[in-house]
């Protein structure tokens, strides 16, 4: 115990980068995985910049784990992200006129479902 | 490969003549050339393999998929490495196949003629693929002057399990020209439901190779891939999901039409969809349409002849289908009859497979309609995916206490006490074994154990002879509901923790601690790596260590981790290196996923019960209680 | 009816996919075209001064993100060279170095011309997520009012600039 509490105290001495520091909650430190896994790496389009190496991933990825840790919420974050980047590098596509039919898809296919049925006698 | 075309030809051809042969001749003739189109192609890829193992740089396609450090099966693997080769493999597989049609003893006299249909479109279908090679994508092109040294295979692939996964995959894709051939030789023969027993095995068969597949891919990504997940809704991956989800709604429904000659043209549209939506994965694949992990070529050139193929044969086939089929009478089912579910649950299967492919070609509908770039990814198709699986779950138990023909009211009788039970016994699991996250997660559990439980019912409750029968559909729902139940415990349990961790140092996530003692340098066949010791403990007893690597392969390729995993059937714990940030400080990503094994361990069942059913089988028809 | 259902959907399936054949895949579109350049503080290179947004305004100019790591930056640099060069256009450049150092900097411009009237040092990179930026090089065209009009994403080369950059400008300027 007292080994242990001797290398926290050394520990908390020395300089650690900026680079993820334990400073996050446990709900935040779910909130930020969570977002991460969200938003889009534009350098390799096909990762999110949770799994992503590239540059720019790394400093997103730094940038969101800042401001959560300041206490923004997950709208707060990608707000930020669309406002720089537009909707591309969500991978939520956001709720807008042009995307009416995509989200409410699921719905019209419930429609057209029930509706075939109806038909074929199956009500 | 030029015999092989001229086989494929002929074969088409020789379906074809309608006048001067007599059957049994061209039965003869027909059967010869599609086994001279396989051997052929078999030929071909044994050059390429040949090549290949003796460093043959002179080939193009070698010099840039292979270098001479590369591991010898590698090399093999690397025959299916990048585009041109593994439209090899394709043709490979589908000439196979051809050959096990040609060579069956399913076909009844009568049904001959359906037979020598189906193979001259299958003839057809390898031609043109083989054009396509010859033409597009020739493996064999040469590189002069000869270069010293290849490139070598993309790191990713020199996998294990990555480097079966394209035949697998190809096998059940390819499988589906089968069902997609004999379903249009139905159109063309005056035989209505016949077509549907013998389409039923090839369905099953590669039913079992996409499943066997599908599930290697995401476990291949799971470990392979450094971040522990294990499906992204990759446009590729949602490329084989769909004929996947229709080839699963395929079998059902032929199952119907074997058994009582009903949904012959659901049976027949969902036959030439199935294959429809193979080819229009390999499309997307090799287009470079949509932007993919995956892709392997983006070449437009080679998209558009893949986009005449699907024009000419789904284009065809469904033409064929708006002209021949023949009408049926209007569908006089009982509500809640064994029938009326199987529709019901094939809609939602369809349903399923029309949402996943809306929502991957959205981003390319609203670029090119309205100039916007989106991105659609799990956000939307984990949300979205809910609505037709939430009632095929519910269904697909319902149905296991259906008859044929059978009334509703009997069935919603027999069917609540089941329901309760699964009611109960998943509110205790979820509320109490492991504590309470959110009602959807309460839900799916629910919905597992319901799917676990009415899959065994039948086995249970028929008699010893039909055991054998009943064990495939027993099977594949108990592994339907297991994956069911490690997706929704993982996904809802799961935690992740990204952190520095010192030489020394130790993160707690969840129960379990992780120490990183120390990270050591190692030199591979064709890499560099680091490599971390890391010790994880369980209430202060240690149990297990695990060693996790990031590789720099040589020349043009970014690093690649490769995850150390200690893992049993009830939890994976997970731990990839990040970033070395000086002084022996790196930053660490662990992870404790609960029930992660299960989203594997049911395909595997499910692969089990199709296996089953392969084996023994027998025509439906003769079955009481099938 | 029925029977023409899929075969309906199918072209359209069809159609789409050949149509998305050969449209070249668009750029991303900036979400900032239409606003105020964000707000910044950076060192400008080689001096003790530090330069705003603010300083920014009052011109119309173009900011051209770069970093000596970035291969299309190379490409680009003799054209923006003889950019600068141009009298009669008068058109400042102001670059952005991004997650760079400076003393690679200072060795890049020498060697290869200083198209710049003014150079920042965005070394962390958090201007230039506010930019939006995320592939080196980009190229912003703002007005006098700061306001971005157009942004260019990757090297800038002759045709592209008199095509679509050149016609703003004169627009900008009456």
């Amino acid at each position: 115990m007292k080994k242990i509490t001797l290398m926290i105290l050394l520990l908390s001495f020395q300089v650690v980068p900026d680079d993820l520091n334990s400073d996050l909650t446990t709900a935040q430190q779910e909130l930020y995985q969570g977002i991460i896994q969200e938003v889009r790496c534009l350098v390799c389009q096909n990762q999110s910049i949770a799994e992503s190496n590239a540059e720019l991933a790394k400093d997103l990825r730094e940038e969101i784990f800042q401001q959560v840790g300041q206490g923004r919420n997950e709208a707060q974050v990608k707000n930020y992200l669309q406002e720089r980047y537009g909707d591309f590098v969500l991978y939520e596509p956001s709720f807008k006129q042009s995307t009416y039919f995509l989200w409410l898809s699921p719905i019209l296919i419930l429609i057209l479902i029930l509706g075939w049925l109806r038909k074929i006698g199956l009500f | 490969m030029i015999t092989a075309l001229a086989a494929a030809f002929l074969q088409f051809l020789i379906g074809l003549k309608l006048f001067t042969l007599d059957e049994s001749l061209r039965m003869i003739l027909i059967k010869r050339f599609t086994l001279i189109q396989c051997l052929s192609i078999f030929l071909a890829i044994c050059c390429l393999g040949y090549s290949f193992l003796n460093d043959d740089f002179s080939v193009l396609y070698i010099a840039l998929n292979s270098n001479t450090n590369l591991p010898i099966p590698y090399k093999i693997a690397a025959i299916w490495g990048a585009h041109e080769g593994s439209l090899l493999l394709w043709m490979f597989l589908l000439s196979f196949w051809g050959v096990t049609l040609a060579f069956s003893k399913k076909f009844t006299d009568q049904d001959k003629i359906l037979k020598i249909y189906s193979l001259s479109i299958l003839g057809l279908v390898s031609l043109s693929f083989i054009l396509f090679i010859i033409y597009t994508s020739n493996p064999f092109e040469r590189i002069l002057p000869m270069p010293d040294q290849g490139r070598g295979l993309n790191p990713l692939l020199q996998d294990p399990a990555l480097a079966i996964h394209p035949p697998i995959l190809y096998a059940g894709y390819v499988g589906l020209a089968i069902p997609f051939a004999l379903a249009l030789a139905s159109l063309l023969t005056p035989h209505s439901s016949s077509w549907a027993g013998i389409a039923r095995i090839w369905t099953i068969n590669s039913w079992l190779f996409l499943t066997g597949g599908i599930a290697l891919g995401s476990w291949w990504a799971y470990y392979e891939l450094g971040w522990g997940g294990w499906w992204f809704w990759d446009p590729v991956e949602n490329a084989s999901l769909m004929p996947w989800l229709v080839a699963t709604a395929l079998v059902h429904s032929l199952i119907v039409t074997e058994k009582k000659g009903l949904f012959n043209s659901f049976s027949t549209l969902l036959a030439i969809i199935a294959f429809s939506l193979s080819l229009l994965g390999t499309f997307l694949v090799r287009s470079g349409v949509l932007i993919s992990v995956h892709s392997f070529a983006s070449d437009p050139e080679r998209g558009l002849f893949i986009l005449m193929l699907i024009g000419l044969f789904t284009g065809g086939a469904l033409m064929l289908f708006a002209l021949k089929q023949n009408r049926s009478d209007p569908l006089k089912l009982e509500l809640l009859s064994r029938e009326s579910l199987l529709l019901l649950n094939n809609v939602f299967l369809c349903s399923a497979a029309g949402l996943i492919m809306i929502g991957t070609l959205y981003p390319l509908v609203l670029e090119l309609v309205n100039s916007e770039k989106i991105s659609v990814g799990p956000p939307y198709f984990n949300f979205v995916i809910l609505f037709p699986c939430i009632p095929l779950l519910i269904f697909v138990g319902l149905a296991m206490f259906s008859t044929w023909n059978g009334k509703g009211s009997k069935l919603l009788l027999r069917s609540s006490r089941v329901a309760l039970l699964s009611m109960l016994i998943g509110l205790v699991i979820s509320l109490l074994i492991l504590s309470y996250n959110t009602p959807l997660t309460t839900v799916g559990i629910i919905l597992a154990v319901w799917t676990i439980i009415t899959g065994c019912l039948p086995l249970i409750r028929s008699r010893a002879s039909d055991l054998v029968q009943n064990l495939p559909m027993t099977l594949a729902h108990i592994g339907l509901g297991i994956m069911v139940l490690g997706i929704t415990v993982t996904s809802s349990y799961g935690i992740t923790f990204d952190d520095t961790l010192g030489f020394g140092q130790s993160k707690t996530v969840g129960e379990y601690e992780f120490k990183l003692i120390t990270i050591n340098d190692r030199t591979g066949p064709n890499y560099r790596a680091k490599v971390a010791t890391v010790e994880i403990y369980s209430e202060n007893q240690k149990i297990g260590t695990v060693f996790p690597e990031k590789r720099v392969y040589d020349t043009t390729s970014p690093s690649m981790t490769e995850a150390g995993i200690e893992a049993n059937l009830f939890r994976d714990l997970f731990v990839a290196i990040g970033e070395d940030l000086g002084s022996d400080i790196w930053s660490m990503h662990l992870q404790y996923k609960p029930l992660l094994r299960l989203i594997w361990l049911g395909p595997f069942i499910m692969i089990l019960g199709g296996l089953v059913r392969l084996f023994l089988l027998k025509p439906l028809s003769e079955s009481v209680n099938s | 009816m029925k029977r023409l259902l899929p075969i309906a959907i199918f072209v359209g399936l069809f159609i789409l996919l050949a149509r998305s054949l050969f449209v070249p895949q668009m750029d991303l579109p900036s979400p900032l075209i239409g606003k105020q350049i964000p707000s910044f503080s950076l060192n400008e290179l080689g001096k003790f001064s530090t330069v705003t947004h603010q300083d920014l305004l009052g011109d119309t100019a173009l900011i051209n993100i770069w970093a000596t790591w970035c291969v299309g930056c190379e490409i680009e640099h003799d054209f923006l060279v003889e950019l600068s060069l141009d009298q009669e256009l008068d058109i400042p450049i102001i670059g952005i170095n991004w997650k760079d150092r400076d003393d690679l900097a200072t060795r890049w411009l020498i060697q290869k011309g200083n198209p710049y009237s003014r150079i920042l040092s965005d070394p962390i990179g958090n201007t230039a997520i506010d930019f939006g930026v995320y592939g080196a090089p980009e190229t912003f065209l703002i007005d006098d009012q700061g306001i971005i009009r157009y942004k260019h994403i990757g090297p800038m080369d002759r045709q592209n600039f008199e095509q679509n950059i050149l016609p703003r400008i004169v627009e900008l300027r009456k």
